[in-house]
């Protein structure tokens, strides 16, 4: 029986159990929440503090303007985005303590989608102050991506308004300093929505890396652990100048690799990426005339270019007259042609999109390539590779920790000598799958990578590592690192050849406890597979 | 003849209830090593030509074939998937039967007597299932009669032949064994230990993780060309590797007793000293003691008491002989440590101890007091075995 089937076994029988006893009714209900969630998509939430551009990088990632952007701080509530086969909207709205202890549902309004933005965005709340009362705005759209997927938009976290900050994280799960105390970390994580978190943060010029991480400190990082969080540097265009001939990325990429070297980074974050989300945002918005705008823009050459876009006021404000050089004259247009552009995907994507279509590339295949060049991409499969391969296991792992905080506290507290059997049962079930389940001493050795308890010798061994425990694919030959199928028997052969080499490295002279373990922990995954290849062979 | 078996994650043990009905420990060991010791047999199995060998004889073999090696396997238990030792394929629970089979026979040497009741320790934590296969695994190696017992009341009925305790009084049992950590708060009712809250432990805390912290740090004290020097000679290596071990648990052994360790160790032809003071010692061990008093109080917490309501505080396993440990144990607390078990031992003599408390058959045998020296005894002892008067409240 798969994990996800014995957890679901697990989850139906607890359910049962909890309906024939009274005092049972609330972890009933708990569990069954727990329950809706193993069949869906992995919601990762985009968090952040204001200004960071959530939006943004939740725009550019399924290639569309869903959600409203702006150069004020604009998201209001809390958007989760599921795939729909038609757009349209549902608001739920917050629950006051009272309805939530006595159980009811929250309340909930359908609208079309054309009403998002009097929903989403902060300068609408005068028009519509029913606004104040949403805790969560449901948000139905035919995108592909969302059907692995569903991202959630959230208010910037230290916002000025304290309410939307509130709306962030409540969704998060994550309580004031005050109710923090009652409920201890576990808990908190689990009543999370949000299986898993991208960290978006940025920084304006002049800013300390200290300062920089301090934008991760506060009560949401408590949620976060290596498995299930991600960084993203936002606008890395910011200060982008042209002239260096790299683009905003690769110099952004500086910035990353060096605060994935600070402890307390690692210690939350699996990994930190570099984007400039604004050109593929605004990519799709561009107008016809903008467009053949752009396009006039290929006849100037690439140092005229270079200097028309060296900043943004020059680019955006000088008139056409004060253009001195007869070519860019011909070609510069009017202030407002030129700051509408800017507004839209900045100067680095005025750049990008000069010299692409210098190529002839068309729209679409502009389009494909500024995903890949600015980062978007990569954070889109990291997030199918990392959260997607490993979604149900995170999940899972939620769960169990969920449930063994509260079973443990009922069998500690409660008088119900039926309720106390319940908790045993659970208990006793969780303990078994575990046992059974290798893959959770796998993620143990990850998350003890992640918080650098051990480190690799070379690149060949992470590489193995990181493939046995299942970034790439779930499947034998993914596991085993493997680029096209084999013969049964010679798979066996590699994963014996790997259990070898793994009980070798585990003893190699000096080698830490933490290392051993983990080469523990790997070669015992390759005998699996062994023993499953051995099954398969008929030996 | 009644006997009790400790199975450890790093070492097990076997203990006999004498005639006397004092319990006894066995020498179990199968060769020499830096682990283990003539009672405490590595929980460790090798594959040699289709036999299974375990103990101290294990270890030793392992550097011949890493991959018919096999050791901490007790966290394995209900697995479903085999190790492939050599050709062999096992399940935890066959690795656990070889080392009952080996058990037994050295208690059975021993005496010259057959077992007719084993009582078997386990984590207090293990459910049913976990209990089911290690009973199984007993069966299998020709133990037919067994009884379990959790680890932390086997201690505390060890503790409680030279001690006498007050009904409803609460103990910790703080249980730092060679490869994991363990604390339990039972609590003594009607004669019977019944846990307060879910035991707690650290796993990869330990003797071991001790031996390793001298380990790296004596080759932090030597020059990187020397070790290379011998990485060009495997055998070497090994051999150095093996010394240092030794050197490492002999420091950790010193340390406990003396201020100061020093050794010369030798490299090839020429000698390296290395020195440690017992302040240095802790310090490098701080963090991992740290662990275990974070746990310690947790589980205080758990339970929602303080540790002011505990009564006493029961020291088990090798690794609470540090004297770092006994220090801040004494400092958490605030309460002196009681110290008259053997660590290594106490759990399998508590068990001994239990089994001989039962009828032959697992039975429940009521607790009472000696009259006379106040030796705690069960209603099933005809005599006690402390002052040799006759238990008034023995019943046939």
């Amino acid at each position: 029986m798969s994990l996800k089937n014995k957890l679901k076994a697990l989850l139906a029988d607890a359910i049962r159990m909890c309906e024939s006893c009274a005092d049972a009714s609330e972890l009933g209900l708990k569990i069954s929440e727990l329950s809706t969630r193993v069949d869906k998509p992995l919601r990762v939430a985009i968090v952040g503090i204001m200004k960071a551009g959530k939006s943004t990088l939740m725009n550019a990632l399924v290639k569309e303007k869903l959600v409203f952007t702006g150069n004020v701080e604009t998201t209001y509530t809390v958007s989760w985005f599921k795939y729909g086969e038609k757009p349209s909207l549902r608001i739920v709205f917050r629950q006051t303590d009272k309805d939530k202890q006595a159980g009811k549902k929250p309340e909930s309004l359908n609208a079309t989608f054309e009403d998002l933005e009097k929903w989403t965005v902060r300068l609408k709340a005068k028009e519509n102050p029913q606004i104040n009362d949403v805790a969560y705005i449901e948000i139905y759209y035919p995108n592909e991506i969302l059907k692995t997927l569903e991202l959630i938009d959230t208010p910037g976290l230290c916002s000025s308004y304290n309410l939307d900050a509130k709306n962030t994280l409540d969704f998060l799960g994550v309580k004031s300093a005050a109710e923090a105390k009652e409920l201890d970390r576990i808990t908190q994580k689990e009543a999370s929505l949000a299986d898993a978190i991208i960290y978006a943060f940025t920084r304006s010029a002049g800013d300390t890396d200290q300062k920089l991480l301090s934008q991760f400190h506060g009560n949401s990082l408590e949620n976060s652990s290596p498995i299930n969080a991600l960084g993203v540097y936002t606008r890395s265009d910011f200060s982008w100048e042209p002239d260096t001939g790299k683009s905003p990325v690769e110099i952004a990429r500086q910035i990353t690799d060096r605060t994935m070297h600070h402890p307390e980074m690692k210690r939350m974050l699996y990994a930190t990426l570099p984007v400039s989300a604004k050109p593929v945002e605004g990519l799709v918005l561009l107008t016809e005339n903008e467009w053949d705008y752009l396009k006039g823009l290929t006849e100037i050459d690439n140092y005229e270019l270079i200097e028309l876009i060296e900043n943004v006021p020059t680019f955006t404000e000088k008139a056409q007259d004060e253009f001195i050089d007869p070519d860019i004259k011909k070609v510069v247009g009017s202030p407002e042609m030129r700051s509408g552009i800017e507004n839209k995907i900045g100067i680095y994507g005025v750049y990008e999109i000069v010299n692409f279509l210098k190529q002839d590339q068309s729209r679409t295949e502009i389009l494909e390539c500024l995903y890949a060049k600015t980062g978007v991409k990569a954070v889109n499969d990291l997030i199918i590779s990392h959260f997607g391969n490993r979604s149900f296991i995170i999940k899972a792992q939620y769960i169990f920790l969920f449930l063994k905080e509260e079973c443990g506290k009922l069998s500690r507290i409660s008088e119900n000598k039926f309720l106390k059997e319940i908790c045993k049962y659970i208990l006793d079930e969780i303990d078994h799958i575990e046992t059974t389940e290798h893959v959770f001493q796998e993620l143990k050795i990850l998350q003890n990578y992640y918080n650098q308890l051990f480190t690799f010798n070379d690149e060949t061994e992470h590489e193995e590592f990181v493939q046995i425990t299942g970034e790439q694919g779930k499947h034998c030959e993914a596991k085993l690192g493997l680029k096209n199928p084999l013969m049964v028997s010679e798979m066996a052969d590699i994963a014996k050849d790997k259990i070898r080499q793994w009980h070798a490295r585990g003893n190699e002279f000096g080698v830490s406890r933490n290392y051993e373990y983990a080469a523990g922990v790997i070669a015992r995954s390759y005998e699996i597979i062994h023993y499953h290849l051995d099954e398969l062979s008929g030996n | 003849m009644k006997v009790g078996i400790d199975l450890g994650t790093s070492y097990s043990s076997i203990s006999i209830l004498s005639k006397e009905g004092k319990p006894e420990p066995v020498n179990v060991s199968t060769g020499i090593s830096v682990f283990g010791d003539n009672y405490s047999l590595p929980s460790a199995v090798y594959a040699e030509n289709g036999k299974l060998i375990v103990g101290q004889a294990a270890i030793v073999s392992r550097m011949r074939n890493l991959g018919n090696f096999k050791s901490e396997f007790k966290r394995d238990l209900g697995q479903n998937i085999p190790y492939r030792l050599g050709e062999m394929q096992l399940m935890p629970d066959d690795l656990y039967r070889e080392l009952f089979i080996h058990l037994k026979k050295c208690a059975e040497q021993f005496t010259g007597d057959a077992i007719e009741l084993a009582c078997i320790t386990h984590p207090a934590n293990y459910n049913d299932r976990k209990k089911e296969l290690l009973v199984k695994a007993a069966n299998k190696a020709g133990l037919l009669s067994v009884v379990l017992l959790d680890e932390p009341s086997a201690a505390a009925i060890h503790y409680c032949t030279d001690k006498k305790m007050d009904e409803m009084d609460r103990l910790m049992v703080y249980d730092f064994g060679g490869g994991t950590f363990d604390v339990a708060l039972i609590e003594h009712k009607k004669g019977k230990f019944e846990s307060l809250t879910p035991s707690l432990g650290v796993e990869h805390c330990g003797g071991i993780d001790i031996d390793r912290i001298l380990f790296e740090d004596i080759i932090r004290n030597i020059k990187a060309e020397q070790i290379n020097q011998m990485k060009s000679n495997p055998l070497n290596l090994n051999r150095f590797k093996a010394r240092l071990n030794e050197i490492s648990v002999k420091a950790k052994h010193h340390l406990s007793a003396t201020e100061n360790y020093a050794e010369d160790i030798e490299i090839g032809f020429e000698y390296q000293n290395y020195e440690i003071s017992r302040t240095s010692f802790n310090a490098l061990i701080f963090s991992l003691i740290d662990e275990t008093m974070i746990c310690s109080n947790q589980i205080v917490k758990n339970a929602g008491l303080k540790m002011a309501d505990i009564n006493t505080l029961l020291l088990v396993g090798g690794t609470s002989r540090i004297p770092l440990v006994r220090e801040r144990l004494e400092k958490m607390t605030n309460k002196s440590l009681q110290t008259n078990v053997n660590p290594e031992l106490a759990v399998s003599m508590g068990a001994a101890l239990y089994a001989g408390q039962l009828n032959g058959k697992p039975k429940e045998a009521k607790p009472v007091f000696c009259m006379y020296c106040g030796e705690r005894l069960s209603t099933i002892d005809k005599f006690c075995y402390q002052c040799g008067k006759p238990n008034i409240s023995f019943k046939k």
